[in-house]
Order: C-alpha cells, then structure tokens, then sequence
C-alpha cells in the first residue's frame, strides 16, 4: 500500500521534473513562456515529495471478475474507435453495444439483438440526420 | 434607476426567452437535467460536457439556455432517487437522503418528493432574483479592474482546489498541478512558443478541455459502473403527493433560510452544492426545537438540502456572468461552451452582450417553472427512469462520449484523449485523488497564466505591482485567508 503511495508520488516528481526541463528548454524564449512551466513542475516536484509522508488510503479495487470486466471494456472502447473510420458509425456502434448489452444485461440473444440494433439506429438518425454530425459512414 | 434599468433589460431578455425556440431548448434542458439528476451514472459535468459540442449547430442563446438548464435540473432530479431508493442522483443530494429515505420508508415518500421540489422551485427563483440584481452592479465595478486585479481574482478562485480536495489535500493539491500542467500543454497563446508537445502536431494543438471532461467524468463513471454487477433497484411506492398544510407551512421558515445559506455562500468560491447542502441541513436542526426529529424523517431535512443547493445554483451564475469565473466543474464547463461561442464572459459580457445575457438569465425563471411542472406530477415516471438498467445505459453514455470528444474538432485525436483520461480518472478514483480539483485547475490556468504575464510586463517584470494595487492586494490576501480558514477547518474535523 505503502508502496502505492511512493509511486505516484514518483510519477509526478517525474512529470514535475519534464515539466522543469521544458522551462529551462525555452528560458531564450519570449519572456514569461517559461514562467507557468517552470512554476507548475515545482510544484508538481514538491507535491510529489511529500506524498513520502501520505498516509495511504487507496478507494476499492474490484474483484477478479470486476477487474475483467473493466478490462473488457476500456478493449472494447479501444477497439470501438479504431473501427469507426473504416466501418462506419452504424456498424461500428452496433458490433461495440453487442457485447456490452449482452454482458451486462445478461439478456437473451434476441432481446440483446433487439436493443442493440435500437441504440445503434436511434444513436445514428439523432446524431447523424438530426444534428447533422460529419459521421464517418465507412461502409454505409 | 439602476434596478429600473436591469427590470427592463429582464423583461426583454423574458421577450426573447418566450420565443418558441428558446423555450423548446429551455424545455429540452430541463428534461435532460432532472433525467442526469435521476441517473446516478451521470452528473452534470459530464452530462454538459457530452452535449456541448453536440450543441455547435445552435445559436449561442439556445444552446447556452439548454446546458444552464441541465445544470439546475440536475438539482431538481437529483433527489428523487434520493428519497425513493436511497441513492442520490447527484453529490448535492446525499444529505437529502438522511431524511428523504426515512419519510419514504414510512410510506411518504410523496409529500417528500413534492417538497423537494417545492423547496428547489422557491430557493432557485429566489437565488435567480438575487442574480439579477446582484450581477450587473458587481459587473461594473470588475470593468474597473486590471490584470494585476483579476489574477488576485483568479487565485480566490483557486482556493476552491482546497475545499474540493477531499479526505487528503496532498492528493487534492496533486490533482489540481496535474489540471495545471495540462493546460500548458501546446502553443503559448501570447508568444507562439511550443510548449510540452514533444515533436507532435497533436499535442501542439492543445489538449481540448471537453475532450479531459467527458474522460474524466463520463468515462470514468462507467468503467467503475460496470466493476459490480447492478441489481434491480426496488422502489418505495410514491403515494400521496402533497404534504398537508401544517408540513407546508413548517416548512416555510426553513425554504427561505436554505435560500439565504445557499445564495450568500454560493458567492463565495468553494462553496459547492454539495457543501452547502450539508450547512444548510446543519443550520435546519439547529435552529429546530425538535432536532431529534431531524435523521428519522423530518420533512425539513428534505426542504433544507435541497432548497440550498438550488440557491447555490443560482448563486453560481454571478460570478460566472460578471466575473467570468466558475464556482464548480459544471460551470467550468459552462463557461468553456461560452468561450466555444466567442463569448468572453466577464465584466463585458453585460455590457456587449446585454441581450444574450438576459435572454438566458430570463430563461432561467421559466426554466424553474417548467422543472416544477416536470417534477412535481411527473415524478412517478422519472423515478421508474431509475429502473433503465445498466445494460442500456452504459452503452449510451459511452457512444455520446465518444460522438462529443470527436465532435468538438472532428478528430479522432481527441477521442483518443478523452479515453485516455477516462483511465487516468479511473485510476484517480481508486487510488483515491478527486477529480474536480484537476477540471478547474485546467480552465483557471489559462487565466491565471494570462493575467500573471500581463501584470509582470506592465510593470516590466516586478512582481512588486501586486503588492502597489489594493484591490489586488486585497483579493490575493482574500484567497490566502480562505485558503487558511479551510485548511483550520479541515484540521480541527
């Protein structure tokens, strides 16, 4: 736990320190641009110091199955924007909401079939005949 | 003369907020606002933030009027889970379960939704009163101000990062330099130097604000939904609506109170909704000759939280409009869809946009009116919305997320972004560092940074000019005392 607490504080000492070679970087610059950078990594540095003497208390971590099903999820996302250009928002959003109605519903195949396609062309006539969103249509 | 003045200029703002457009989109706001109130999936952070780019096809005044009225509904909505199933809908309504729940449980859950509702209806158009009148004098006097003044302003503003900070003000602290450092990321807006963007025409672009928002909030929120498997949610049946006259008129005393507490504070930076709910509940049993009613279902535990944080809201508004400064991570977002628009809220606002301004402040009246009507007899219906399950409304949020990253400069860049963030805020949550503290530090950076720079050059690079200008001086020293009265009082709890 203790452990938890140094790494983050590491992490921003590390960023602190980027954000300090950034300013000395464009110390030549035109005065003031170095001043926010140079500011904010030293306080980054500092803060990242004193979480050493940060009482620890870390939120909840989910379960083995929990930690899963936040995996899938942030691969699916994943997977759903880089999707979208080449099949296009109807079939992109469908293949993304399949999944998700599926596990988190724990629906039958027709009713998970039905919703999805309900939130896919629901989401498609709002966004892209309604507000006239530059969708990419890939496909269709 | 001066109040005559502002009367009329509300009365033509009430012209063109009765028009059929204003009114559909104050309408279309009120409804999504009590709907992300009732869902506790969502706040209206995010909810603002998914639909302000959405919003782009709109002229400013009809799409400024609808994200306002998520704002506020969200306070109206927010409730009715609170009391009917023990979950608040939103932050500002976790005290309003204390007592909500308990009268729901003793089959009155009715007259415990009509007086939130009542209570939100008074206190919000009170607070609106307070608005108008309280806005455009505070307006003139910052058109006096200079940038040595309004950095001493923005440094008030910074002292919110504090009170935001929750159980550790290093985690806090840390969240806000990160919000900070983000901000700085991409082309210095007064002299064209690369900042932080590594070689990449990406980065050098700037990291889009709505982008962090939507990651932040929206995403976060379901990754750490989908964590549990949701059960079906029971529901306490609503039964009779009104409360009897003598409930009424207890609660009377207690309305206009929650309305002083939550207006007064709701000036001062730092005090959210959240917060004052609390004091105003606080106040209510205080000042109660029977306190111990309060906790076991007292109608004014429900009154008090719940007229306050619509004060609050209210509240908001005044230094947002007159100052151009956000009280909470809602009205950051607000106030980045102003700028969206080529709005410069601030001092000017008033006085270039006079129009625009009391269009949506008249907008606002109607918009508490048509929430009253939305969530008095239609309460029933928004409080089986709680039963849409999870399955379908994870995936919404998530598609609206993905469409409002991508919409706001049509790159996929900053859908990327705003799913990175949404791990960042993930891993925030469980690792215990709020969220809010980062959202302000990310907008009042840019402010702070220009009004620094302007100050130190008009007085060729002496940083004495803070200590030569009273007001200045007084406001800097003002955001100190805050600062050091939060942190006492976080020490002495």
């Amino acid at each position: 736990m203790r452990r938890t607490s140094l790494v983050c504080g590491g992490l921003l000492a590390v960023l602190g320190c980027v954000a300090l070679f950034e300013a000395l970087r464009m110390r030549d610059a035109w005065t003031g641009a170095p001043l926010m950078p140079a500011l904010v990594g030293g306080v980054l540095v500092l803060l990242g110091l004193a979480h050493a003497r940060e009482p620890v208390a870390v939120g909840e971590w989910p379960d083995a199955a929990g930690g899963r099903r936040v995996l899938a999820l942030l691969v699916l996302l994943v997977l759903y924007v880089a999707l979208l250009p080449p099949l296009g928002f109807l079939l992109a959003t469908a293949l993304f909401t399949l999944p998700l109605v599926r596990t988190l519903g724990a629906l039958s195949w027709p009713l998970t079939i039905v919703t999805t396609a309900a939130i896919a062309i629901a989401s498609h006539v709002v966004f892209k005949h309604w507000l006239g969103m530059p969708l990419p249509s890939g496909l269709f | 003369m001066e109040a005559l003045g502002t009367l009329g200029f509300l009365l033509h703002g009430f012209g063109q907020a009765l028009t059929p457009q204003n009114l559909l989109f104050a309408l279309i706001g009120s409804v999504l606002g009590t709907l992300v109130g009732v869902l506790p999936g969502i706040g209206p952070t995010s909810g603002i933030a998914i639909l302000l780019p959405l919003t782009s096809f709109l002229p400013p005044a009809p799409a400024i009027i609808m994200l306002a009225a998520i704002y506020y509904g969200a306070m109206y909505g927010g409730s009715t889970t609170a009391i009917l199933v023990n979950i608040p809908g939103e932050v500002a309504s976790v005290v309003t379960t204390l007592d909500g729940y308990q009268m729901a449980r003793q089959g009155r859950a009715g007259p415990a939704l009509a007086i939130a509702a009542i209570s939100s209806f008074v206190a919000g158009t009170l607070g609106l009163i307070g608005l108008t009148f309280f806005a455009p004098p505070l307006a003139d006097v910052a058109l006096a101000i200079g940038p040595p003044e309004y950095f001493g302003l923005v440094v008030l503003s910074f002292s919110v990062v504090v009170s935001l900070s929750g159980a550790s003000l290093v985690k806090g602290l840390s969240a806000a330099a990160l919000g900070a450092l983000v901000a700085l990321v991409g082309l210095d807006p007064m002299s064209g130097v690369r900042r932080f963007a590594f070689g990449s025409t990406t980065l050098l672009g700037g990291i889009d604000f709505i982008a962090v928002i939507i990651g932040l909030f929206a995403i976060t929120e379901v990754l750490v939904g989908v964590e549990t498997e949701a059960g079906a949610v029971s529901l306490a049946p609503v039964g009779r609506l009104m409360p009897s006259a003598a409930e009424l008129r207890a609660c009377v005393g207690t309305m206009l109170r929650a309305t002083g507490v939550g207006f007064v504070l709701g000036l001062l930076p730092g005090c959210t909704p959240g917060a004052i709910s609390f004091i105003s509940y606080d106040i209510e049993k205080r000042v109660s000759k029977t306190p111990e009613r309060f906790g076991c279902g007292a109608i004014e535990g429900v009154a008090a939280p719940e007229g306050a944080n619509n004060a609050t809201t209210s509240a908001g508004f005044v230094p947002l409009f007159a100052l151009g400064l956000p009280a909470t991570p809602a009205l950051a977002v607000l106030l980045s869809g102003l700028m969206i628009y080529g709005l410069q809220p601030g001092p000017l606002l008033f006085e270039k946009q006079p129009q625009f301004v009391w269009t949506v402040i008249a907008s606002m009246y109607v918009g508490n009116v048509m929430l009253l009507i939305l969530n008095l007899p239609l309460v029933g219906l928004w409080a089986r919305l709680c039963r849409v399950p999870y399955s379908v409304m994870a995936p919404m949020i998530l598609i609206f997320s993905v469409l409002g990253a991508f919409s706001v400069r049509n790159s996929f860049a900053d859908v990327g972004m705003a799913l990175a963030f949404g791990v960042v805020g993930y891993l925030m949550v469980k690792l215990g560092y709020p969220t809010a503290p980062l959202v302000l530090a990310l907008i009042l950076t840019p402010m702070l940074e220009s009004a620094l720079r302007q100050s130190l050059s008009m007085a060729h690079g002496s940083p004495a000019i803070f200590l030569t200008r009273p007001m200045a001086l007084v406001l800097i020293g003002a955001g100190v005392a805050l600062t050091a009265w939060t942190l006492f009082s976080r020490r002495r709890r």
